[in-house]
């Protein structure tokens, strides 16, 4: 469980003086930053990432989300509804949602505090991981009211992140990196859902840990002698960058396998993010 | 000529407060919106009209006025029409310890970034103020100086820390030195309009003092300033004027430089009223500039600092071309 | 009673020592004339009796009292600075600056009044400004700019006055009328004290004559007596001769250089 650090308890209550002087704390749910969600109705839901996006409807609560951010793509019903952008705070509170849902994973969290502060109810979530997806799905359920569903759709999540792992233990254990883009070269640190990934996958992550959770890193780490596997989602961009990349030679010779995952399952923590992983797990197989 | 300016000033500057907080909201029409402000009207009218926007031209009128008054003051200060409260490395000071502070304080922390600002304005300003002393307080020349070398080495600090945030920080650092009034919120006006008022009023209060000192600093010791006192007061006033612009607003341009060169043309030299109208045509600038900012390329915002340098530069150019 | 006294001044910038012991008294209606070669100390003097630049020994009395016992706005009242140089960064009209002269009357707050602007009227129509009145000052020429700071400094009705260089870049007529303006203000009661290389307009208008020589008083005393050939021979190297005009009074009249200039 996230657990704020006794520093940054300090802090916070430091900073948080004047609300508290403002408004008695009420007690409700725990958000996966740590912030206290007041309990209400989520008649008016307003996600702001996609991966967010895809948790709701995934969560049969579709029907009640009133705007959606640029990006969200999936399901299909997000192309009928309005667009919010995250940084819009104008257009947010315009559009009277009773529950925002935010995510680590892109938004500016100071657009989550002005809102926060401007009285609306405001969720965040922070999947670094299967185990957290499936919690994501459990709190963003019991929100909506829609426990039951939370729960089925966590222990989904469970099953199938499990099952993976279980085919993986088959494979190899290779040193691998998951590479976000080529030029300059980021990648996903040890605390990511990318780093999940790999470890369901039975790979390990040479990317460096304290650095922040996407570093951008010196691109001679592709030349590493180590490097056995590289992971990336299948976008026009990325197909593009490895050919001008340093390491294709050795991918060319098969001196480092190239897999690549879906490019929406893969980029967002998101319901979908099982898919991802069987794909992975299923790329490894066809070569190990 | 100046009875018409002062009504003009008044005009422009009831424009822009209108204009920011009436025009455009969405899902409502100004009648509504007006209607907000006098207490009526849907709630989330009122949310946006009274929570988020008043907010935020509060912040824009008072970061405007700090960085015109101070503009003004460094100006005749330093006895240089070119000075402004950037060319001293205040600014690169209070920019570099907010983008640290953002890019790399935990979230329930970033509270303390308008803190950290003021604490690295505060960190520039020693520096500059050790490196430029002399026996007659901080010396004009040495100040620049000692100011370009600050900001040399605060923007590369601050380019190191862009290189190294974490992505969803980036966009608020940025926005830090490229100025951006989106953080308003009534605690930060609450907490910047009192310590804003004190450097003001010193300012204001040195008016005589600093018309003398741009006469050079012989003839403003012989006409009766104080010069180690009033010099040491008065960079330290502006000082933490613009500390404070910087820690609630980012890095903002040419308010400074331009608004007391304008305000000069218009009402001429006397101190007094000078600084009074510098501040309110910073005011009614920055507030304009911010309007710009929202609405040019809406819903996308552009950065209120790159406004003002564009908006600024067709003017300065001007000036150089109409100076003796 | 003396007006402004500097007794046993040491002063300098930066540790050099300029000044090194001089006194120097103006008393009422009386006019000192402060000579020497470039580098003498002159400047530096003026700037000592002003209290622009603390002195490292010595003390500056100024109406009987010492100068650091006054607030610096009391002593501008007193005493009026013309420096030698004045730079204009900003575009200020003639007017404005001479309006300057009125800050030590006025202090922060309060606006000029009727005395104010007769002080700054008298001192436009004393320096042959009013065709200038509203002309931006950094377009004049030198000797216009001079006449400006003339003016500034008249217009604070000051009981000293503390002339440093103000002919240097003056015509003809505008020193004629320089020396008029000296001339009221002895009638007036006003002390003045004005650093000259003309010797010629010295003779003319001082009282006494003080040549400063490497920061020391070279000479001291009426005009007729300290004019003498020896003096300039050994000041300022050169040789001259001393002529009278029609009203019998001494004209210097450089010749020669003598040897090396010490």
């Amino acid at each position: 469980m996230h657990r704020p650090r006794p520093l940054a308890a300090v802090l916070c209550l430091a900073v948080a003086l004047p609300q508290i002087a403002a408004g008695s704390p009420r007690p409700g749910v725990v958000d996966q930053v740590g912030r206290a969600v007041p309990p209400g109705p989520a008649n008016r839901i307003v996600p702001l990432m996609p991966d967010v996006t895809e948790l709701v409807f995934a969560l049969g609560a579709g029907a009640r989300v009133v705007a959606v951010p640029p990006a969200a793509d999936y399901p299909q019903e997000v192309n009928l509804l309005p667009r919010v952008a995250a940084g819009d705070v104008e257009g947010l509170v315009a559009a009277r949602p009773d529950l925002v849902l935010a995510s680590t994973a892109g938004n500016d969290p100071r657009v989550v505090e002005r809102l926060a502060e401007l009285g609306v109810r405001v969720c965040t979530l922070d999947v670094t991981s299967c185990e957290r997806l499936a919690e994501a799905a459990r709190l963003v359920g019991g929100l909506l009211g829609r426990s039951d569903d939370g729960a089925a759709l966590a222990a989904r999540i469970d099953s199938r992140c499990r099952a993976a792992a279980a085919r993986a233990t088959t494979l190899p254990a290779r040193r691998a990196l998951y590479v976000v883009w080529w030029e300059p070269l980021i990648v996903a640190a040890p605390g990511t859902f990318h780093d999940d990934l790999l470890q369901h996958a039975r790979l390990v992550n040479l990317a460096p840990a304290g650095a922040g959770r996407y570093p951008r890193v010196d691109p001679e780490l592709l030349l590493d002698p180590r490097l056995e596997v590289i992971v990336a989602a299948d976008e026009p961009d990325l197909r593009e960058g490895v050919g001008r990349s340093r390491v294709l030679a050795r991918v060319r010779d098969g001196a480092v396998r190239l897999h690549w995952l879906p490019a929406a399952e893969a980029s967002r923590p998101g319901p979908r993010l099982p898919d991802a992983l069987d794909a992975l797990v299923a790329a490894r197989t066809e070569n190990p | 000529m100046s009875r018409t300016a002062d009504a003009l000033l008044a005009f422009v500057l009831v424009a822009a407060i209108a204009a920011s907080l009436l025009v455009a909201v969405p899902g409502a029409s100004t009648g509504e919106a007006l209607a907000a402000l006098a207490g009526g009207g849907r709630p989330e009218v009122a949310t946006i009209v009274l929570g988020i926007r008043l907010p935020r031209l509060a912040l824009a009128l008072a970061v405007g006025a700090a960085l015109a008054l101070a503009g003004a003051a460094l100006q005749a200060l330093l006895a240089n029409p070119l000075a402004d409260p950037f060319l001293l490395g205040i600014s690169g000071g209070g920019a570099a310890a907010a983008t640290a502070a953002y890019a790399l304080l935990p979230i329930a922390a970033l509270g303390l970034v308008p803190a950290a600002a003021m604490a690295g304005a505060a960190c520039a300003t020693t520096v500059v103020w050790w490196m430029a002393r002399g026996p007659l307080g901080p010396s004009p020349t040495r100040m620049l100086l000692a100011g370009v070398a600050v900001n040399a080495a605060t923007s590369a600090l601050i380019l190191a820390l862009l290189a190294v945030a974490p992505s969803p920080r980036l966009a608020g650092a940025l926005a830090i030195t490229m100025g951006s009034f989106a953080s308003a919120s009534p605690a930060a006006v609450l907490w910047l309009l009192p310590y804003l008022l004190l450097p003001a009023a010193v300012l204001l209060h040195h008016g005589r003092d600093l018309g003398l000192l741009a006469l050079g600093e012989e003839s403003a010791a012989a006409l009766g300033v104080e010069l180690v006192a009033v010099r040491r007061t008065v960079f330290l006033a502006a000082a933490a004027l613009c500390g404070g612009a910087v820690a609630f607003a980012g890095v903002i341009g040419f308010i400074g430089l331009v608004t007391p060169h304008l305000a000069r043309l218009v009402w001429g030299f006397e101190p007094r009223r000078l600084f009074l109208r510098s501040a309110l045509a910073g005011a009614a600038l920055t507030a304009f500039g911010d309007l710009v900012a929202r609405r040019a390329l809406a819903p996308v915002e552009l950065p209120v600092g790159v406004v003002t340098a564009v908006l600024g530069v067709p003017f300065f150019v001007a000036l150089l071309r109409r100076s003796p | 009673m003396t007006l402004l006294r500097g007794t046993g001044l040491h002063g300098g910038y930066d540790r050099r020592p300029v000044v090194r012991g001089v006194d120097l008294e103006v008393a009422p209606g009386r006019c000192v004339a402060l000579l020497g070669p470039n580098g003498a100390g002159k400047t530096t003097l003026v700037r000592l009796l002003a209290g622009v630049l603390p002195a490292e020994r010595g003390t500056v009395e100024l109406l009987g009292r010492p100068l650091g016992a006054w607030r610096r706005r009391e002593a501008a009242r007193a005493v009026a600075l013309v420096p030698q140089q004045v730079h204009f960064a900003f575009p200020l009209t003639v007017r404005e600056v001479i309006e300057q002269g009125r800050a030590p009357h006025l202090g922060p707050w309060r606006p000029p009044g009727p005395d104010d602007h007769a002080a700054v009227a008298d001192a436009i129509a004393r320096l042959d400004l009013a065709g200038l009145a509203d002309a931006p000052v950094q377009r004049l020429s030198g000797g216009e700019r001079q006449r400006v700071v003339l003016a500034r400094a008249l217009a604070t009705r000051a009981r000293v006055l503390l002339l440093d260089e103000p002919a240097a870049a003056l015509d003809l007529r505008h020193q004629l009328d320089l020396a008029g303006i000296v001339a009221t203000l002895r009638a007036e009661g006003v002390g003045v004290v004005a650093v000259l290389h003309d010797w010629n307009l010295a003779l003319e208008i001082a009282d006494e004559i003080v040549v400063l020589h490497e920061g020391r008083v070279a000479a001291a005393g009426r005009p007729a007596e300290t004019v003498r050939p020896e003096l300039f021979a050994a000041v300022f190297g050169v040789e001259v001769e001393i002529l009278a005009d029609r009203l019998g009074r001494p004209i210097v009249v450089p010749r020669a250089r003598l040897g090396a200039a010490s």
